[in-house]
């Protein structure tokens, strides 16, 4: 990342860099609105993927915290919203809050063990989280058991040919990505890098351990949560297995091809989570073997990610045009 | 002066080992304090000891009539107790500025500024930013803020830390090794550095050095540590002084 100019980070939105970068980011945003449908439905859900990724950068960019929970955090998400509309009668907003506030709470529990568990154990921890989640909703009645929920039909998620919840995603995402630069470049990143770096020289500076490492969890979860319930929107069926440990690894796996050193890194990751396996369908499992082999030899050559890669194109294509 | 630090009875075991046995100092207000002794006579154990890194066996430490030992380890900033690290803790892939930037405290909780791109949020930055810049020209490093910490000299980087420390705004500065890795000239300017700041910020100073002619420079008071015990306090001339002293000192240097 030595090609950064100084300041770039701290002057962020203000510098021609980012204002380049930010007008590339809003037209590849505008471009599904005039792609066709099924096009449109891949860049919803690749904004949705995108919305969970961001999230889960903040635990593990930040403060080093391996999270495989993620998808616990969807599956709220997606399950307290559906519950609230179903049984509650509560419109959708309101019910995809409730599911963010419950999922920010089991968020600050899943950060409880962060404390005594490091690394590896941690992300086990965590991964038995999501696992816990998963077969929990599919046991009781109350959540439809395995075979899921069905949610009525929404006008706004089909409106327009989809345009409307296209860009409401869309919109969703961009309001994440902004609050994600601002904890990242502001005193909640320093704190959760220092955290991250020293654990106890960051106590020394009055870093609260446990307070800032639960603040990670919760901001992640209320990714999770807000990417999870338009996930069941956008289906408008929430099956379990859409929300199965696997999906933790999915989002886990889209921060690590993306590369963390940037905000939009995350970003670029989901697409290609969600491309990949869209683009392989016709022949059945290749997209798994695919998606498993890139991201092997993403994550060898580039473990900066794609953001490393596209940095290190970009510095030799400088040398060749000066 | 009054004592702004009394140390009292500490004593550190771990395990069998006695690291300190019943450390007695005081450290007065506005002093630059010394703590000399060969190595493994148990100075960075003392050091974090106040700095709640170790908890003592026993013993009382008692700050500006508040007991330490009851504070965690992340209430000592907001007290007024900051420190450097005699194996540095920086963050090397970040640069100079981020790195001073975490001895940045504020009053107060996270809010939404700190989400959300506000104007205040640019202001508080801003302020931030000048307050890093203004504790790093106080070390004299203001021209390195946006290099990367990793690229620096190791005598520039001591310093960093104690740039960092100096924005907590504390009232006592706890120095481990400041002078190792530093030629002559740099130590010169590491003196001078320490005694402005004492003069301009109205610091008391702690620190932990090797170069006797550091201490004699700088020192106001000295506490001589051998193999855990306290075998001499008083003026620094007294390393030349006390015959304990120049046992401990001299027979284990030379």
């Amino acid at each position: 990342m030595g090609d950064v100019p100084f300041g770039s980070q701290e002057a962020g939105h203000t510098s021609p860099r980012s204002r380049v970068l930010l007008t590339v980011l809003v037209l590849v945003l505008v471009a599904p609105l005039f792609a066709t449908g099924y096009m449109r439905y891949v860049a919803t859900l690749w904004m949705i993927y995108a919305i969970a990724a961001v999230g889960l950068q903040i635990p593990i960019g930040l403060a080093a915290i391996y999270s495989f929970g993620h998808s616990a955090f969807m599956l709220v998400g997606a399950y307290a919203m559906a519950l609230a509309i179903m049984l509650g009668g509560w419109p959708v907003p309101i019910a995809m809050l409730a599911a963010l506030v419950l999922a920010a709470l089991v968020g600050a529990l899943l950060a409880l063990p962060s404390l005594r568990l490091s690394g590896f154990a941690l992300a086990i921890v965590t991964m038995g989280a999501s696992s816990l989640f998963f077969q929990s909703v599919k046991v009781f009645k109350l959540t439809g058991g395995p075979q899921g929920l069905f949610l009525p039909e929404f006008a706004f998620v089909k409106a327009m040919d989809g345009r409307a919840f296209y860009a409401i995603c869309a919109g969703l995402m961009m309001l994440g990505l902004m609050v994600s630069h601002c904890v990242e470049s502001g005193r909640i990143g320093r704190v959760l890098r220092a955290s991250a770096a020293n654990p106890l020289m960051a106590q020394s500076f009055g870093v609260h351990l446990m307070r800032v490492r639960t603040l990670a969890f919760v901001i992640s979860a209320v990714y999770g949560s807000i990417a999870g319930s338009l996930l069941g929107l956008s289906t408008s069926y929430i099956a379990p297995e859409a929300y199965a440990p696997d999906l933790s690894i999915q989002v886990f796996a889209a921060v690590m091809i993306g590369g963390m050193a940037r905000a939009w890194g995350p970003v670029l990751g989901a697409l290609f989570i969600v491309l990949i396996p869209e683009l392989t369908q016709s022949v059945q499992n290749l997209g798994a073997i695919v998606y498993a082999l890139i991201f092997i030899a993403v994550s060898t050559v580039y473990p900066g990610g794609l953001q490393q890669m596209i940095s290190g194109l970009r510095a030799r294509l400088g040398k060749r045009v000066p | 002066m009054t004592a702004l630090l009394e140390v009292s009875e500490i004593t550190v075991r771990f395990g069998g080992v006695r690291a300190l046995t019943g450390v007695n100092m005081q450290v007065a207000e506005g002093s630059v304090h010394g703590l000399i002794g060969p190595n493994g006579a148990g100075k960075t154990t003392l050091l974090n000891c106040i700095g709640r890194v170790i908890e003592p066996t026993e013993g009382r430490l008692v700050f500006a009539r508040d007991d330490l030992r009851a504070r965690p380890t992340h209430d000592l900033a907001r007290l007024g107790v900051a420190r450097t690290f005699q194996n540095l803790a920086l963050m090397d892939d970040r640069t100079v500025l981020d790195n001073v930037l975490v001895g940045l405290r504020r009053a107060g909780g996270f809010t939404l500024h700190d989400f959300l791109p506000t104007r205040r949020r640019f202001a508080l930055e801003a302020e931030d930013r000048a307050t890093a810049l203004a504790a790093l020209a106080q070390v004299d490093l203001q021209q390195f803020a946006h290099q990367k910490i990793g690229k620096l000299p190791y005598g520039y980087r001591k310093s960093i830390e104690i740039a960092r420390a100096l924005c907590t705004r504390p009232r006592l500065l706890m120095l481990d090794e400041p002078t190792a890795g530093l030629n002559p000239t740099e130590m010169d300017q590491l003196g001078i550095a320490v005694r402005r700041m004492r003069e301009t910020l109205g610091l008391t100073v702690l620190l932990i050095t090797h170069h006797i002619e550091f201490l004699l420079e700088v020192a106001d008071r000295v506490t001589v540590l051998d193999l855990g015990c306290v075998i001499a306090d008083g003026a620094p001339d007294l390393v030349h002084t006390d015959a304990r002293v120049r046992a401990a000192y001299l027979g284990a240097d030379e």
